[in-house]
C-alpha cells in the first residue's frame, strides 16, 4: 500500500464563517447545497424517529443525573445540550462501523445497543469497561482524553488493509483537540486515508476553559493542515448532524479517508456531577443555549410538517419513562463484583500465573469467611 | 418507612451542609423532584428525591453540616407501595418493589432505618479520571514488578525467616484486626502457611491473655465548627501570605495611669493609639486581592477586636472605630467580647473587620508573631504590662512597659511603613498628650 499525504488547504474546510445548519431555530427548513442531497429520505416518520431517540437519551441523561445525587451512582458526565450532536451520526453509522468515544457518548451507547444494566454498573463504579465491545460493535468509554482517536485510527488502518468497508467513527471534545493524541491520529489516518470519521463535539468547554483559550480560529481548520476534510456543523440540527455523518461515512467507505465533523454545541449542564459551573460562567450564557435547544427545535418542524405532535411527545414520553425505569432498576440493585473478578479479563487465556493468584486470592477470602 | 441517608456527593467527600430546605414535613413529594441545596466542598446541588412519597422527617436544619453517611430524610411510602417512576403514565403496572429486588449492596445509601450507619471508613481521594475517583479503605500497595526473576520468591523467603526471630507477616486485614485490639504482632506465635500470623492467633491471644484495655497512645476527634473554620482561615493566610513582623517595647507608664485615672480602659486607649497611627498609614487598613492584583482601600477603620472563647478565637468587628472616643470604645470592646462569648455576634461583625488587635497580654506574654486575619494587611499584638527598670529622665526607674508587634502583609506594606505606623502607635502611648496634636 502506498502512503500519500495530501497538501493543507483551507479549502477543505465548510462552514467556517457560519456552521452548517438545515433546521432553523423556528423548524424552518433551511436549504443547504452541501447536506441537501443527504436528506432526501428523511420524512416525516425519519424525524420523529430521531426525535424519539434524542428525548430517550436526554431522558437516561437526566435520570442518571439524579441517580448519582442519590447516591446510586458514583459518577456521572452529563450531555444534556449534546443529544443532537450524537443522535444524529449514530443514526448514520452502519450496521458493522465502530464508534470509539470518550466519557460523556451516553447517546451513541444507548443507540448502539449497549446493555443499560452493563452501563449502569460502570458510573456506579462496579465494572471497568463493561458491555462486549464486539458485540455492539462500540469501545469501552476512554477517559483518557483523545485517546480513543487513535484506537479509531489504528481500527482504520487495519479496516484498510483488510479491504474491509468498516468504518471507525472517533468522538472527542473541543479540549481533546488540544492534544497530541488526537493530532496523531489525525496525522495517521491522514498518510493512510484510513476510512475514520473525526467527530468533536465542541461543547464549548473542557472542564471550565473555555474553548477560546484554546482556539483563537475554528476547531475545524485544524484538521486542514493534516489534509483532511472538514465540516462545522450547527451540534444542535439533528438533521445537519445527521447529513454531515453520512457525508463523511460515505467518503470514508468509498475510499476517500478520513474526515472531521466540528459539532458546535453546548454542554449546559456541570462537567461531571462533581463540578460547579457557577464558578465559571455566565448562567446568562446557558440561557442562550438553551433557546437553541435541540429537541424543541425538531418539534417545531414537526409541527410545520404537519405532524400529530401532541401523539409524538406521548409516545415519545413512553419510551422515555420506560428506559428511566429501566436505567434505575439496573442502577439501585447493582451488586458489586467479587474481588477475585480482577483476574478475569487480564488476559484472554488466563495465565499459569495468574491463576495460582486467583487460587491463592480465593484460599485467603475462604480464611476469613465469616469472621467479619 | 426509608431513610434517605446522605450520599458522596462529590467523589471523595465526609460531609456537606444543607443550604436550604425546598420542602417540608408532611410534604408529598414525587421521584426526582428537587428537595433541597446541598453545599459541598465542590459545589452547591440540587438534591432530587430518591422516592415518591411523603416526607416523614427532616434531620437536619438549615445551615447544619450532616455527614455522608448520616440519615437526612425519612420517608412514608405510599402504603408499601414501591417508589414509582415520576408522571408514569396512568394504568401503568407498578414498579417492581424495591424490596422485592436484590439485596441492597453494603455502600447502598438508601438504607431500612433500622440498617446500621454506613462503615465509618475515610475515603481517600485518588485523581485519576475524568476528575477523581474514591478508594474506600487502604490504599493497595502494588508490589514492585518483576519479570524475569524466579516467579515464587515468597516461599523461600518465609521459610529461611526462623519463626520467633522474624518480623511478624500478617495479611493486610489481620494487620488491621490486631492493631484495633491493640495486639503486637511480634508477639503472636503463627501457625498460618508461610508463617503467617492469621486471625485464628489473634483469637487465640484475646482469650488466652484477655489483656486489660490500654489507653490508646493518640486519640482522633474530628474537628468541627469554630475550630475548623479557624483552622481553615489561619493554613489559607499563612499560606498565601507574604507575613513579616516588628516589634517595640514601649514605656506605657503614662498611658496606664490615664486608663486608671479614668473610666477609659488600656485597651481602648491603645485602640485609639492604633487608630491615630492608621490615620497616618492609611494602607494598614488595605486588603490585597491577588487574583486580581488589586489593593482595596477602605473609607472606615472597622477595627477587629480578637476574643478568646471556650468555643475558639473570634475576630469581632467595630465598624467605623475612628469616629469613636476611647469612652465609646470603651464600651464597644466591652460589648464584643461579653457578645463572643455568648456566640451571639452577626456574620457582619464577625466578618467586617479590616485591621486586628490582639490582647494577648492577658496571657502573661510578651507578645509573639500572630498571622493575619484573613484579607487584612496588618494585626497588632499587645503583650503584658510589665514593670521594667528602664531609663526616664536621665535615671534607671521603674516604669510600665509593653511589648507591641505587628504582623502585616509584605505585599501591601514595607517595613517603612509598618515600621513607622508601629512607631506612632509607641509614641502615643508613651506620651498621651501628643493625641492632642493629631
Ligand atoms: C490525557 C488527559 N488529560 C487530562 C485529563 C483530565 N480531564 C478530564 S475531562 C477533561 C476535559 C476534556 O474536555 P473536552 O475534550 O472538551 O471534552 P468534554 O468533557 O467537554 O466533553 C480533562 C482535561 C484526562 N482525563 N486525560
Ligand atoms: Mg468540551
Amino acid at each position: 500500500m502506498s502512503i500519500t499525504v495530501p497538501a493543507p488547504d483551507p479549502a477543505l474546510a465548510v462552514g467556517l464563517d457560519c456552521p452548517l445548519r438545515v433546521l432553523d431555530l423556528d423548524g424552518t427548513r433551511l436549504p443547504n447545497e452541501v447536506l441537501d442531497g443527504h436528506l432526501t429520505d428523511i420524512d416525516e416518520s425519519a424525524l420523529t424517529n430521531l426525535y424519539v431517540d434524542m428525548v430517550r437519551v436526554r431522558r437516561l441523561d437526566t435520570e442518571a443525573f439524579a441517580l448519582t445525587r442519590q447516591g446510586h451512582l458514583v459518577l456521572w458526565p452529563p450531555l444534556l445540550g449534546q443529544e443532537a450532536a450524537q443522535v444524529g451520526p449514530a443514526r448514520a453509522l452502519g450496521a458493522d462501523d465502530w464508534v470509539f468515544g470518550s466519557y460523556r457518548e451516553h447517546g451513541f451507547a444507548l443507540l448502539r445497543g449497549v446493555d443499560m444494566g452493563e452501563f449502569a454498573r460502570i458510573w456506579k463504579a462496579y465494572a471497568h469497561g463493561g458491555w462486549d465491545p464486539h458485540e455492539v460493535r462500540m469501545a469501552p468509554s476512554q477517559i483518557i482524553i483523545g485517546a480513543q482517536s487513535l484506537h479509531a485510527t489504528g481500527f482504520a488502518m487495519a479496516s484498510k488493509i483488510d479491504r474491509s468497508d468498516d468504518v471507525a467513527l472517533t468522538c472527542f471534545g473541543d479540549g481533546a483537540t488540544s492534544e497530541g493524541d488526537v493530532n496523531e491520529a489525525m496525522v495517521w489516518a491522514a498518510a493512510y486515508q484510513a476510512p475514520v470519521v473525526f467527530l468533536c463535539q465542541n461543547n464549548q468547554y473542557a472542564i471550565s476553559e473555555p474553548v477560546r483559550v484554546q482556539s483563537g480560529t475554528p476547531l475545524a481548520l485544524r484538521p486542514t493542515g493534516f489534509g483532511i476534510p472538514s465540516m462545522r456543523v450547527d451540534g444542535n440540527d439533528v438533521l445537519a448532524m445527521h447529513a454531515a455523518a453520512r457525508i463523511a461515512f460515505e467518503r470514508a467507505r468509498t475510499g476517500g479517508g478520513p474526515t472531521f465533523i466540528e459539532a458546535v454545541t453546548y454542554r449546559r449542564g456541570p462537567h461531571t456531577t462533581t463540578d460547579d459551573p457557577k464558578r465559571y460562567r455566565d448562567e446568562a450564557e446557558v440561557e442562550e443555549w438553551v433557546a437553541k435547544d435541540p429537541i424543541d427545535r425538531v418539534e417545531r418542524a414537526l409541527e410545520r410538517m404537519g405532524a400529530n405532535m401532541e401523539a409524538v411527545r406521548a409516545e415519545a414520553k413512553i419510551r422515555a419513562d420506560e428506559l428511566a425505569k429501566e436505567f434505575r432498576a439496573a442502577a439501585e440493585h447493582a451488586e458489586p463484583p467479587l474481588a477475585e473478578e480482577i483476574f478475569d479479563d487480564v488476559y484472554a487465556q488466563p495465565t499459569k500465573r495468574l491463576e495460582r493468584q486467583r487460587a491463592e486470592h480465593l484460599a485467603f477470602a475462604a480464611s476469613i469467611e465469616g469472621k467479619r | 418507612m426509608k431513610t434517605f441517608l446522605l450520599p458522596d456527593l462529590g467523589e471523595g467527600l465526609t460531609e456537606s451542609e444543607v443550604v436550604a430546605w425546598r420542602v417540608a414535613e408532611g410534604d408529598s413529594v414525587e421521584l426526582n423532584q428537587v428537595l433541597a441545596d446541598i453545599e459541598t466542598a465542590k459545589a452547591v446541588v440540587e438534591l432530587p428525591s430518591p422516592y415518591e412519597g411523603t416526607i416523614a422527617k427532616l434531620h437536619a436544619a438549615e445551615g447544619e453540616t450532616v455527614d455522608v453517611g448520616a440519615p437526612l430524610i425519612d420517608f412514608e411510602l405510599a402504603g408499601d407501595a414501591p417508589a414509582q417512576a415520576p408522571d408514569a403514565p396512568a394504568g401503568e403496572a407498578p414498579a417492581p418493589s424495591p424490596e422485592g429486588g436484590p439485596v441492597a449492596s453494603p455502600d447502598d445509601s438508601v438504607a431500612e432505618v433500622e440498617a446500621e450507619p454506613a462503615p465509618e471508613a475515610q475515603p481517600e481521594k485518588v485523581s485519576v479520571l475524568v476528575g477523581h475517583i474514591t478508594v474506600h479503605g487502604g490504599k493497595p500497595t502494588r508490589a514492585k514488578r518483576t519479570w524475569d526473576v524466579e516467579p515464587f520468591v515468597r516461599d523461600e523467603r518465609a521459610t529461611a525467616a526462623a519463626p520467633g526471630t522474624a518480623k511478624r507477616r500478617a495479611m493486610p486485614p489481620v494487620r488491621k484486626l490486631a492493631k484495633e485490639r491493640g495486639i503486637d504482632l511480634q508477639s503472636v506465635r503463627p501457625t498460618g502457611p508461610d508463617g503467617l500470623v492469621t486471625r485464628a492467633d489473634l483469637d487465640a491471644v484475646g482469650t488466652a491473655s484477655a489483656a486489660p484495655a490500654q489507653a490508646p497512645a493518640s486519640t482522633r476527634e474530628k474537628v468541627t465548627g469554630l475550630r475548623k473554620h479557624t483552622a481553615a482561615a489561619m493554613t489559607q493566610s499563612a499560606l498565601t501570605v507574604p507575613h513579616a513582623a516588628t516589634f517595640h517595647q514601649v514605656d506605657v507608664t503614662e498611658t496606664l495611669a490615664l486608663a486608671k485615672a479614668g473610666d477609659a480602659s488600656f485597651l481602648a486607649l491603645a485602640s485609639r493609639a492604633i487608630l491615630l497611627a492608621a490615620k497616618r498609614w492609611p494602607d494598614v487598613t488595605a486588603s490585597f486581592h491577588a487574583d486580581t492584583n488589586e489593593l482595596e482601600r477602605f473609607a472606615h477603620v472597622n477595627l477587629g477586636i480578637a476574643v478568646s472563647t471556650d468555643r475558639g478565637l473570634v475576630v469581632a468587628s467595630i465598624d467605623e472605630a475612628e469616629t469613636m472616643d476611647a469612652l465609646e470604645l470603651t464600651a464597644q470592646i466591652k460589648d464584643r467580647a461579653t457578645r463572643a462569648r455568648e456566640g451571639t455576634l452577626s456574620m457582619a461583625e464577625l466578618t467586617s473587620s479590616n485591621i486586628t488587635i490582639s490582647n494577648v497580654g492577658v496571657f502573661g506574654v510578651d507578645g509573639g508573631i500572630p498571622i493575619l486575619n484573613p484579607g487584612e494587611s496588618a494585626i497588632i499584638a499587645l503583650g503584658a504590662i510589665r514593670r521594667m527598670p528602664w531609663e526616664h529622665g536621665g535615671e534607671i526607674v521603674l516604669r510600665d512597659v509593653c511589648t507591641v508587634t505587628v504582623s502585616f502583609d509584605h505585599r501591601v506594606l514595607d517595613g517603612r511603613e509598618a515600621a513607622g505606623f508601629l512607631a506612632d502607635i509607641a509614641a502615643v502611648l508613651e506620651r498621651p498628650a501628643l493625641a492632642l496634636a493629631r
